[in-house]
């Protein structure tokens, strides 16, 4: 089985919607293969991991019908009981993240769940509760099963809750004998990102000529480096300024990174994103003939090392 | 004014709008210093020629064993004690791994023989310095040529002062970074008091931008929650609006006074037909088959949202963006856009220091939840809900 994740380092360069454009590709190009028996017991092509758990866009496309809904929790959150708190102020004094005020109530976005508060509270004072940090899901999409989630407002470790939802995925694939998972990575080059590419076999950049994608491109490629993840290149929007795609593919170039395709600024993107729909399936043609060309460059940079 | 730029997501324009709102304000005379709290990727300074004068590591304190005065076995309080994993028994050592610890100091405050003593893990960098605008930078000139840059090197042309934080690759603590860069002194104002204490006069006002970081997270919460204005940046797509409920998700759970700057207008005008967005319901325009326009801005009137600034999509602009100039001199249209929004919290800047309350007047009464100006608000742990209001505004 591969593992094969979409990221991009900066947002808006059309990370989720290549994400579901390949989803597509990967389906119909399965199809004929496999497709034949009817009833749906062919193994699924793909599972798909939206790791994006900050701010999700993959649903919007794929409509997935959930099937499984879980309550994600980490960590722990403060809670201070008032009726024995005598407001001595050690807790406030203690703590490391501002997350205390005196007297001594809890912003529960600043709480890291340390525990500091609780050892020093001579009262006894403080709870340390289950912090529910959000939901994940296991859902039915067009395009095979899909795990993805949703990060409760302010709520932190992302990271783990990417790694459930990445692991899942894999465990998903294994089970039905899928020989691809499609991780939607997350943005940034922080720890959700580093989640996201644990575990993945080939990491597909996506990029836009501007300077601040370049900036940010030469960092998500330091991290695949710095994890040993191998990585290819797709350009998108490519024609928003020739000098810059130019300094794009220079930079492929001498960092012997592939560059998969370069796609053109078109409505189509934003078409489809109005649609509802993956890029293949609102154009078919022109840029969908694209997508299946990555596609097939992706699966073969990445073999199935133990599978079929 | 601690003005913080947000959205739900990268990729709105968020620097953009940051970088070119900070340039002109500052060309207009006032004190600006802009803070690019995007430590993960700090792009502010591309579009900024910056002078950088200062650098300072920011570091995280974590723990560090004297073999000679742990008690081994026996003890093992701060293993169990951390939360985070960053400690463990070994053989019979206590073993730190800095990487994964959070910095809170617990270990060494259960330590009954004080055997933990504090390390420091690099974090990032801040970097500090200024920029000089062109003074004439979005005045009512014609177009100048084009081969001039946005900035000159003399003494009289207005300085914005820049800060910025580069995170360590690797590191998983943005926080403390963040904290370290969004807490840049306010400009020095030539008369004693933070921002202009005029009545009724406006004086040169002083603003702190912040370009936060994208999401809802606690790295976007760390920058904005002590902000006066959170002004989050959307695009007219179903992603854009979704990302955009997101944040003002947030900002409603923060208690925050906040308004929406809808970027590149007029991008997917014409596409949308009530399909696809988001579980909302299409409008009754939408439904009748005739183009809905965008849906950031039916959303953002639904939900009483003030729209403070509609800046249309140009593609001179997105030329400008893509090789890291300023766009006021690549479109007359977004120049006008930028010249309005800035009006607009000149306004409110110039209300601040008054008794009134930023917002009065300015149809940002529908707002709920707000704070007072300058103090931080504590975020309680209950819902934080508030109403839509019923007056919104409209920059055009
Ligand atoms: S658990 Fe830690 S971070 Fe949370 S309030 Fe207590 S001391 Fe502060
Ligand atoms: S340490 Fe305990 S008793 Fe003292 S203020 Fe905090 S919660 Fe109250
Ligand atoms: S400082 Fe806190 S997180 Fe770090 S090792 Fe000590 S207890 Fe663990
Ligand atoms: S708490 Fe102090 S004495 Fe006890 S195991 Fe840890 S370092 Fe050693």
């Amino acid at each position: 089985m591969r593992q094969i994740v979409v990221i991009s380092g900066k947002g808006g360069t059309g990370k989720t919607s290549v994400t579901a454009a390949l989803a597509a590709v990967a389906r119909e190009s399965a199809a004929p293969a496999g497709g034949a028996r009817a009833g749906g017991t062919h193994p699924p092509a793909l599972v798909l991991a939206d790791c994006d758990v900050d701010a999700s866009d993959l649903h919007l496309l794929l409509a997935p019908v959930v099937r499984e809904r879980h309550d994600f929790h980490s960590g722990v959150l403060a809670r201070i009981d008032a009726a024995l708190c005598t407001r001595c102020g050690s807790c406030t004094a203690a703590c490391r993240y501002g997350a205390l005020d005196a007297p001594p109530r809890v912003a529960r976005e600043m709480c890291e769940g340390c525990g500091a508060c609780a050892h020093l509270c001579p009262e006894g004072a403080v709870a340390l509760d289950e912090r529910h940090c959000g939901e994940w899901y296991v859902s039915d999409t067009r395009f095979g099963p899909m795990v993805h989630a949703a990060l409760g407002i302010g709520e932190e470790n992302s990271g783990k809750l990417v790694s459930t939802v990445r692991t899942l995925a894999r465990e998903i694939a294994e089970a039905l004998g899928a020989d691809t998972v499609l991780v939607d990575g997350s943005p940034g080059v922080g720890c959700p990102v580093i989640a996201s590419l644990a575990g993945a076999d080939t990491a597909l950049l996506v990029t836009e000529p501007t300077v601040s994608a370049l900036h940010d491109l030469e960092r998500v490629h330091a991290l695949t480096l710095h994890f040993g993840v191998r990585a290819a290149v797709l350009l998108n929007k490519a024609d928003i300024h020739v000098g810059m795609a130019r300094r794009i593919e220079a930079f492929c170039a001498e960092h012997a990174l592939p560059l998969l395709g370069s796609l053109p600024h078109s409505p189509v993107f934003m078409g489809a994103q109005f649609a509802g729909l993956s890029v293949p399936e609102f154009a078919p043609h022109a840029e969908g003939a694209l997508f299946r060309e990555v596609w097939n460059s992706l699966r073969a940079m990445t073999p199935t090392a133990t599978g079929d | 004014m601690k003005l913080a730029i947000a959205s739900g997501k990268g990729g709105t324009g968020k620097t953009t709008v940051a970088v070119n709102l900070a340039a002109l304000l500052a060309a207009r005379g006032h004190h600006v210093a802009l803070a690019d709290c995007d430590v993960e990727e700090p792009n502010a300074h591309l579009f900024l020629p910056v002078e950088w004068k200062t650098r300072e590591q920011c570091t995280l304190p974590v723990p560090r064993v004297n073999e000679a005065l742990c008690l081994g076995a026996a003890c093992r309080r701060c293993v169990d004690a951390c939360r985070f994993k960053a400690l463990a028994f070994m053989g019979d050592a206590v073993l730190d791994f800095p990487d994964l610890c959070h910095g809170c100091g617990l270990c060494a405050l259960v330590c009954p023989t004080g055997a933990l003593t504090y390390a420091t893990r690099l974090v990032g960098e801040v970097r500090g310095g200024i920029a000089r605008i062109r003074p004439a930078m979005g005045t009512n000139a014609d177009r100048p040529d084009t081969a001039e840059r946005d900035l000159v090197h003399t003494e009289a042309a207005p300085v914005l002062r820049f800060r910025d934080g580069v995170l360590r690759i690797g590191e998983a603590m943005a926080t403390p970074l963040i904290k370290a860069v969004k807490d840049v002194p306010p400009p020095t104002m030539p008369q004693p008091g933070p921002v202009a204490q005029g009545e009724g006069v406006q004086g040169p006002c002083a603003f702190v931008i912040r370009d936060c970081p994208p999401g809802v997270a606690c790295a976007a919460i760390n920058a904005v929650h002590d902000a006066d204005l959170l002004l989050l940046v959307a695009e007219p797509s179903p992603f854009g609006l979704h990302d955009l409920r997101l944040a003002v998700g947030l900002a409603r759970h923060l208690r925050l006074p906040h308004a929406v700057v809808l970027n590149r207008a007029g991008m997917g005008v014409g596409m949308g037909s009530g399909l696809g967005c988001s579980g909302a319901t299409p409008s009754a325009t939408a439904a009748g088959g005739t183009p809905a326009g965008d849906p950031v801005r039916a959303w953002t009137e639904r939900e009483g949202v003030p729209l403070l600034g509609v800046i249309p999509f140009s593609r001179a602009a997105a030329e400008c963006g893509a090789t890291g100039s300023l766009v006021h001199d690549a479109a007359p249209e977004v120049r006008a856009a930028y010249a309005a929004l800035a009006d607009a919290l000149e306004k409110m800047a110039g209300n601040a220091a008054g008794p009134r309350r930023p917002w009065d007047g300015m149809g940002l009464s529908g707002l709920a939840g707000l704070a007072t100006p300058g103090t931080a608000p504590r975020v309680a742990d209950e819902s934080g809900a508030t109403t839509g209001g019923k007056e919104r505004t409209c920059a055009r």
